[in-house]
């Protein structure tokens, strides 16, 4: 138990010196500078569907909240910064207070109302990112429908240029959310979490403090969320209620942590370093329009054919995930399909995913056909003519 | 000495007076029978005395506290666990995570290692080692009631509320779990049990308290109890005292 803390934990530092070194190693060895912004948008969306999933994927609570929480980060950096001149630094940490904040208020009478879950907490969330975003177009201390111009912002020299600065915050607080979900997912907390999602009233009548846990799930989405958000709103640069409070945000940390799966906390990371990927190929295609189709769909294939992810079936099957990943990564550089780093990784990921999505029926027949180290006894013939059809 | 004092307590759903002012005890160390037809209130005290429900009047008090209208969870914390009637595991664990998760809260905290030790203490005094570690699918209905039975164990309770665990299951396991109930006492926990199968109940209780539309009606030792005419009254009708 403790050894694989260890090991987790020993994992994570090796990520973030890998990480934290990257940008030394892309001018030393000359690699495009594309990277360095790929990357940094891949850890802004894997700190969002990471903090997404502490409350959902744990607790259990749908939520399409993820915009508002982030939109409040990204205005509270927005106004201090651009209307009343805050160096960025110092704005930061209220990004992740005041959305924090507004978590907890939106939780204490959310929570208390003992009917209020399900379908109903799910169009409360959405329900707020419309108040807010209502408020922000209305109210000229805080937008007032003319936007928030965030270009220009200086940042501290020791963060370096524009990108590496992005870059670094975007790492720190891209690691500080996902080591958060893992220490949750390994904690009481995270157990208490677990059993209210399987089944709340029990959890309550076995002594799980059930109001305080969630307002925790909650406190830590939002605060988390809002802190990237404020982050972000340099990357906007010109900030506008409708590029904040859409409905973009909620879908992708949606879409992210079903495909990477949500009951694992290196679901939703892995979801989003996909989805980042695939999109970031396509749009550069120039089939941004198809893109989203794309992604609709897998969606849908997603919530009828893999119900716990690919995370977790990759770690089952490791050895296949490998051969896959690296011998597709392999061939393609080897015949120079394409020259660009990202595209090969792509390639890469995108076959390891398909390979995943395949219906574990065919997998079991796989194994079946290898001679079966799988579990013992006749094949069920019923399951086994299902799966013929199937495939 | 009374561990669980009940005084008065009324609770209705809308037109329908499910508990209608219920005063009785549970005294510390015993095994009290709770009987009665359907719909006399059963299940309804229960979830009050769980804090599943808020009563609408009376007073609740265990081991000296007062537990009126105190929220599930706090209820747990004082030292009352219940069991459902209808098995109602935490499907996305195996059993001996729904043990770990029930011992880590309950009564006294746990931290998480501490938990995944303790686990196996309940698994092997329920019987369900060998499956501990399977998928919550693969059990039967059998191992889903010990399961549940395990779980509300592991908070480590004062006072046990054991919600029809008999029903649906044939005679030999019922016997089987008999035998558990008895060893669950023995461990020096006060057992309140809602029970239909009469056998059991008779062989299990020291006393015996029988609700009808919300009410007590009778209290005492078994036989007595079930010679009392208002019980065959309640369970048979007028016609019942003419056979």
């Amino acid at each position: 138990m403790t050894g694989s803390r260890l090991r987790t934990l020993i994992g994570f530092g090796a990520v973030a010196l890998t990480l934290g070194f990257f940008p030394a190693l892309q001018e030393a060895l000359d690699l495009p500078r594309f990277l360095v912004i790929f990357l940094f948008t891949t850890m802004f969306w894997v700190s969002q569907a990471s903090s997404w999933n502490i409350l959902t994927g744990f607790a259990g609570y749908f939520s399409f909240g993820q915009g508002a929480w982030y939109g409040i980060g990204v205005y509270t950096v927005s106004v201090l910064v651009g209307k009343h001149g805050w160096p960025f630094v110092a704005a930061l940490p209220f990004a992740g207070l005041a959305a924090g904040a507004a978590g907890l208020l939106l939780g204490v009478v959310v929570f208390r109302l003992r009917r209020l879950s399900g379908e109903i907490f799910a169009l409360t969330t959405l329900a707020v990112a419309f108040v807010l975003a209502a408020v922000a177009r209305l109210s000229p201390a805080i937008d007032g429908g003319t936007g928030i111009f965030m270009t220009g912002t200086p940042i501290p020299e020791f963060l370096g240029d524009f990108s590496t600065a992005m870059y670094r915050l975007t790492l720190v607080f891209a690691l500080l959310t996902v080591l958060a979900a893992y220490l949750i997912h390994d904690s009481r907390l995270g157990w208490g979490l677990f059993a209210i999602r399987d089944d709340e009233q029990v959890a309550d009548g076995l002594g799980v403090p059930v109001f305080r846990y969630k307002m925790a799930a909650l406190g830590a989405n939002a605060f988390f969320a809002g802190l990237m958000g404020g982050v972000w709103s340099l990357q906007l640069g010109f900030v506008t209620v409708d590029d904040v409070f859409n409905i973009r945000v909620p879908l992708f940390v949606i879409l992210m942590s079903v495909l990477g799966g949500m009951s694992h906390w290196m679901g939703p990371v892995l979801g989003a370093v996909i989805i980042t990927t695939l999109s970031d190929r396509l749009n550069s295609a120039g089939l941004a329009d198809v893109s989203q189709i794309i992604i609709g769909a897998l969606l849908v294939v997603l919530a009828l054919a893999v119900r716990e992810g690919v995370y977790l079936r990759m770690r089952d099957r490791w050895v296949t995930t490998a051969a896959i990943f690296f011998g597709v990564l392999a061939l393609v550089t080897v015949l120079d399909i394409n020259s660009s780093l990202i595209s090969d990784f792509a390639y890469a990921i995108v076959a390891t995913t398909v390979a995943m999505l395949v219906p574990s029926g065919v997998w079991e027949r796989v194994r079946a056909a290898r001679g079966g180290n799988g579990r013992g006894g006749p094949p069920d013939i019923l399951a086994e003519d299902l799966t013929e059809a199937n495939t | 000495m009374s561990l669980l004092e009940v005084t008065d307590v009324a609770k209705r759903f809308g037109g329908v007076v499910a508990l209608d002012g219920v005063t009785m005890r549970v005294d510390e160390g015993e095994i009290l029978g709770l009987v009665g037809p359907n719909g006399s209130g059963k299940s309804t005290l229960i979830n009050v005395l769980s804090g599943f429900y808020a009563g609408d009047r009376g007073r609740v008090e265990f081991a000296g506290t007062d537990a009126t209208s105190l929220r599930a969870n706090r209820v747990a914390a004082l030292g009352i666990a219940r069991t459902f009637q209808i098995p109602r595991p935490f499907d996305t664990m195996t059993p001996r995570e729904n043990i770990a998760t029930s011992y880590m809260f309950g009564q006294h905290r746990h931290s998480l290692p501490e938990a995944r030790e303790a686990a196996g203490e309940w698994l092997e005094f329920t019987g369900l080692g060998d499956v501990a570690d399977l998928a919550i699918t693969e059990l039967t209905l059998h191992q889903l009631k010990f399961l549940e039975l395990a779980r509300a164990l592991a908070t480590q309770p004062s006072l046990l509320l054991l919600d029809e665990v008999l029903a649906g299951l044939n005679p030999s396991e019922i016997n089987q779990s008999v035998e558990m109930i008895q060893r669950v006492h023995a461990r020096g926990i006060t057992l309140l049990i809602v029970e239909h199968v009469m056998r059991a109940v008779m062989a299990l209780s020291h006393r015996i308290v029988v609700l009808d539309q919300g009410k007590v009606i009778v209290e005492g030792v078994p036989e007595q109890v079930m010679a009392d005419p208002a019980v065959v009254r309640a369970y048979l009708g007028d016609r019942g005292l003419d056979a």
